[in-house]
Formats: structure tokens, sequence, C-alpha cells
């Protein structure tokens, strides 16, 4: 289980890298297949497969090292801290993929794939543990789980870390008195400033699920819950330089990407995950487990789904305000365009469309569901929770960062609190929980400390 | 000696839950909403207006004792929907110099009760629906 870093320029291992790989080994073979197979539990496919669940996405310039980007992937949403004695694991023979789109073609330019593999030390023990673990290469850390990171772009396959160390799911005061230290030594330095980490973590979405229970208890009398609240998940964290994935490597020129996950078993893609609460709230469930197998540059097939999304209708059902006129062009250009003055939407004002990149072809440029991120917008010293909503440009829609109220800013958007005129009221709706409980780390990987009390304790 | 605490916790328990009640619907009168002067029922025009007259007036009595309140009880609520519903009724058969208005009334009020029932209150939102509710009113009345 060493973990690999280079010492080695990580262009010659590239060069080397891609002499191995086939063509075939390439983006087109690695783009997921076409099946009708997977954010929290949000299609009924995925909802029965919780490791390869990506619940939540987030991305945004790392604040405390403002020339990278952070990306952060939860998976097994609403695990019960004391669940063991087997816990939470990521799955074998499964890629869990990070993509990226520099140039707005709605393809992957660079994919940042993890694989795992379970690896234990004694298995003539039920114990996940058979004693103190202090550190993550303890002997007494019976079920060890391990990660290969690689870099994949149509060149080839760039191996940046080799047999990481995952950190264990937080068994308990006793097994693991030191659990934060023991979470932090699972941060790997790949070379070349590039940052991984893949381990349990408190679950950092906030939110009242109870909107499920016919839009919060069908008056949303039913909020200010944090329904999240003492569970955990699994994170994998990656901090990246942004010259290594802006378009032609120029970040300045070319400061947007557009970033997605996939979740793929066998080749099959189960999970697609870029902004947040699509497919929980705009895609109808007959089409949740299509939009989880499908690729971006197939989305004109939801494109009546964004355009006349469901929540406002719901709304002026119960509350009698009209829901804003459809089609919506403010929608598509927060979900599928980016925001820019040329992208064709109400919102006339360049974030965080491929579009503004320098060296974009636009003859190229499809529309697609995508987390877009505007690399070129520096950190808030101050974030605010409603990002853009809020006067906060560094924050969502432009990336996902883990404090931003997301909840809330898509139902004011839902609303149509980017169109002109919005009413002053529409600028307040949302659930009643603003943030998280637990504060977040000030250092990669950001994400909280995984809860070890139970959370009917918590 | 036990019945005794029993009366005595009854009536703290009463008096709580009555400061409490009195608190909801509390400050009516450091609402900043403007005086006014209400018309009679009877000073609506016929029609339209005067169907929707009681539930007017009662809406700009409601509105001054929520207006300063940081959250209005079920009773509260239940009366600001059924109002609403009452003056939805009237929207499609409304002489068209009153249909903006009448829907600006309705929708002002669907802001106020989603913002209680979401904990997101602002007194504003309670003085935009009186100011739709006046400016409405003033088309009836004249």
């Amino acid at each position: 289980m060493k973990q690999r870093n280079s010492g080695i320029p990580r262009r010659r291992l590239f060069v080397g890298a891609v002499a191995i790989a086939t063509a075939a080994a390439g983006i087109a073979t690695l783009a997921p297949q076409t099946s009708t197979a997977s954010s929290h539990r949000e299609a009924p496919l995925v909802a029965g497969e919780p490791r390869l669940d990506n619940s939540d996405f987030y991305a945004f310039v790392s604040p405390d090292n403002p020339d990278t980007v952070t990306m952060i992937a939860n998976y097994i949403p609403f695990q019960e801290p004391n669940g063991g004695p087997n816990f939470y694991s990521f799955a074998q023979n499964t890629a869990y993929d990070i993509n990226i789109d520099s140039d707005g073609d709605a393809q992957p330019d660079i994919i940042y794939r993890w694989s795992f593999k379970d690896n234990f030390r004694d298995q003539n023990t039920f114990l996940y543990n058979t004693g103190v673990v202090n550190k993550l290469t303890d002997e007494t850390l019976n079920f060890v789980q391990t990660y290969n990171l690689d870099r994949i772009t149509r060149d080839g396959r760039l191996n940046l870390v080799q047999n990481g160390i995952v950190a264990p799911s937080r068994v308990g005061e006793a097994s693991m008195p030191n659990y934060e230290r023991l979470s932090n030594q699972a941060v790997v330095n790949a070379g070349s400033g590039i940052k991984a980490f893949a381990g349990q973590s408190d679950d950092a979405f906030f939110a009242d699920l109870r909107v499920f229970d016919l839009l919060y208890g069908a008056d949303l009398s039913e909020v200010g819950q944090n329904t999240l609240k003492g569970y955990n998940v699994n994170t994998l964290a990656l901090q990246v330089p942004k010259s290594d994935f802006a378009l032609r490597g120029n970040a300045y020129r070319n400061p947007v990407v557009g970033i997605w996950t996939t979740t793929s078993r066998a080749g099959v893609q189960v999970s697609r995950l870029g902004m947040p609460l699509v497919n929980e709230v705009v895609i109808p469930v007959g089409k949740k487990d299509e939009f989880n197998a499908s690729r971006p540059k197939d989305d004109a097939k939801f494109l009546d789904f964004v355009q006349d999304p469901e929540v406002p209708k719901l709304i002026e059902k119960i509350y009698m305000i009209p829901a804003p006129a459809t089609p919506r062009a403010d929608l598509v250009e927060v979900f599928l365009t980016g925001v820019c003055k040329a992208c064709g939407g109400p919102i006339a004002v360049d974030l965080n469309s491929q579009l503004l990149n320098q060296d974009v072809d636009r003859a190229r440029f499809v529309p697609s569901e995508q987390l877009r991120l505007n690399m070129s917008i520096a950190p808030a010293k101050a974030p605010n929770r409603l990002g853009v909503l809020g006067g906060d440009t560094a924050g969502f829609p432009n990336g996902r960062r883990l404090t931003d109220d997301v909840i809330d800013v898509t139902l004011q958007a839902a609303e149509g609190a980017l169109l002109a005129g919005a009413a002053d009221a529409v600028k307040g709706l949302g659930d009643a929980v603003d943030a998280n409980e637990q504060n977040f780390r000030n250092h990669f990987p950001y994400v909280a400390v995984s809860n070890v009390k139970a959370v009917n304790e918590s | 000696m036990r019945k005794n605490l029993t009366i005595y916790r009854l009536t703290a328990l009463a008096l709580i839950a009555g400061s409490l009640a009195a608190c909801t619907a509390a400050n009516a009168d450091e609402s900043d909403l403007a005086p006014e002067e209400l018309p009679a029922a009877s000073a609506f025009a016929a029609g339209t207006c005067a169907s929707t007259a009681q539930d007017v007036l009662g809406l700009a009595t409601l509105a001054r004792k929520i207006a300063s309140a940081e959250s209005v009880d079920a009773k509260g609520r239940g009366e600001l929907r059924d109002r609403q519903a009452r003056i939805a009724q009237f929207r499609a058969n409304a002489p068209e110099q009153l249909q903006k208005p009448l829907q600006d009334l309705v929708t002002s009020i669907g802001y106020v009760r989603i913002r209680f029932n979401g904990q997101t209150y602002d007194p504003k939102i309670v003085r935009q629906m009186d100011d739709t509710r006046r400016a409405y009113q003033k088309l009836c009345v004249g």
C-alpha cells in the first residue's frame, strides 16, 4: 500500500503512460454505455445501489490555495455512524469518475478516475479493526480499502496515485481516538500540486428533505430541520491546479470548465451528477434512471423538463403564486449553457459558460447539464450562502461550495429570482436550513470529519 | 398539597400560554403600516368589489396584527389561506380594470403565506400585501 508519488515530472510519466495505454483505453471507450440504470437516492435504480450513488458534487476555487480548484464528490448517503461491522466502503470493479469539459462540446476532455480494492488483514475475525487505530498503516486496521487514481485523456492514461489508502469508517472513540488525524493522513500529495482524498466524512449537504412530503407538508410548513444532520457519506476529493484542466492549459484565456461525475460498473453508467437537484426535482421519475445513464451530449432530450419545471406549478397550486412564464430561458442558461451575454438567455451577465473561453470553438458548443465554474473568480472572503443570488459570484451556480445553500437558491431561481422584475418576496424563499451543523475543515479536503454518535442520539 | 401544586402548575402554564399567544399577534400597535380609516363594506362598488369587500377589509385588519409579528399561529395562517381562496374565486369574472389588481392581491397573499410557512418571514412582505390591498380597495371605493 505504498502511495505513489512522483518525484518524476508528471509530463514524462504521462508520455510513458501514453505509450502503454491503447487508444481504446481513451475517452471513447471510457465514455459510459447507455443503459437504463442511477443525488441522495434520487432515482429508482441507484436508490438500491448506495455505493454507486453520487449524492452531491462540489467544485470551487480552493480558498487557501487559489491557484487550484477543489472537487468533492460524495457517495453512500445516509450512513448511520454505528453501522458496523462492515461499515461503508466504495464498490470494487467500479469507475468513480470526475469528468471535465473545457471546450464546451459536452464531452469529457479529462477524466479523473478512482478505482478501489478491498483488503483484509485477517479474515478470521468479525472485527473491522482489531485494536486501537492511530495510523492508516496500523496492523489493527483489519479492513483497508486502497485505490488507484488515474487521469485519462484522449491521449491515454496517467496514474496519479497508486494504492492510496482510504480513510476508514469512523468506528468509535475506543477504536479511533483521534479520527481527524486519521482522516488527514488520507490526504495524498500526488505531485504537481495535485492532492487527493478518499474516505468517510460528515454529509456536507444541508436541507430539509421533507420537501418530498408533498412539498414540505403540502404547504411548506415542514421546514427548518436538517434531515442530513448526523449522517455520514464517503467522499472523494481532488485538488488540481487550474492549468491542469483549463482549455489549452491556459486558465487565464480559458477560465471556464464544466464538470460532472459519473459512476460506472462493468462499463455501465449508473449515476451522473453535475448541478445539484437536477435529477431530484427537475427530471420526472420515469426518466431518472435514464438521466443517470445519459451523457451530457445527449441532453437535448431533457430540455423540456428544464424549460417547464414542476416545482413552480406545485407552488402555484398551493399558494396561488403564478409560475413564471415558460419556456424558461433563464433556467436553460443556468443549467444547460452556463450564464453569459452571448448565451441567448435573459441573464445578461458573463459568468460561467465555456463560451467565455477565448480559445473555444463556438460551432462545437453543445448545451448540456454540467456544474460550470469560472476559475478566474477569486474565492470570497466571506461567502454568501446564496452565492450569485446573494451577490457572491464565487458561489453557486458558479461552481458549488460546501456552504452554498443550493436548496434555497434553486427554489428562488425556480420562482424566477433571476428574471427581470422578480418579486422581492421570491428572494427569501427557502427551507429554513441555512448551514451545515458541523464546521468544515479550513484545509483540503475541507469536508467535516465524520460523525460518531448514532443519529438517534445526536 | 398535591392538588394545590397541580393547580399552581396549571395556572402557570395558562399564563405562559397566554403570554405566548399574545406574542404571536403582538405589537399590532407597533406596525409600521400607514394609518388608515377603513371604509364600510357597503361603500364598495357593486359586483366584484362588493363580493370581495368583507375579505379585503378582513385582510386589512389581519395585516395590522401580523405586520410586526415574527410568526403567525395556525388560526392566522388559516385566515390568510381562506381569504385568499375566496378573493381568488372572483378573478375570472372580474371587470377588466380589476383583473390585474385582483390577481396582484391574490399573489401578494400567497407570498405572505409561503414566507410565514417557510419560516422566512420578512415584515416588508406584509407591507407589500397591504399596499396591494389598498390599491385594489381604492379602485373599489373610489
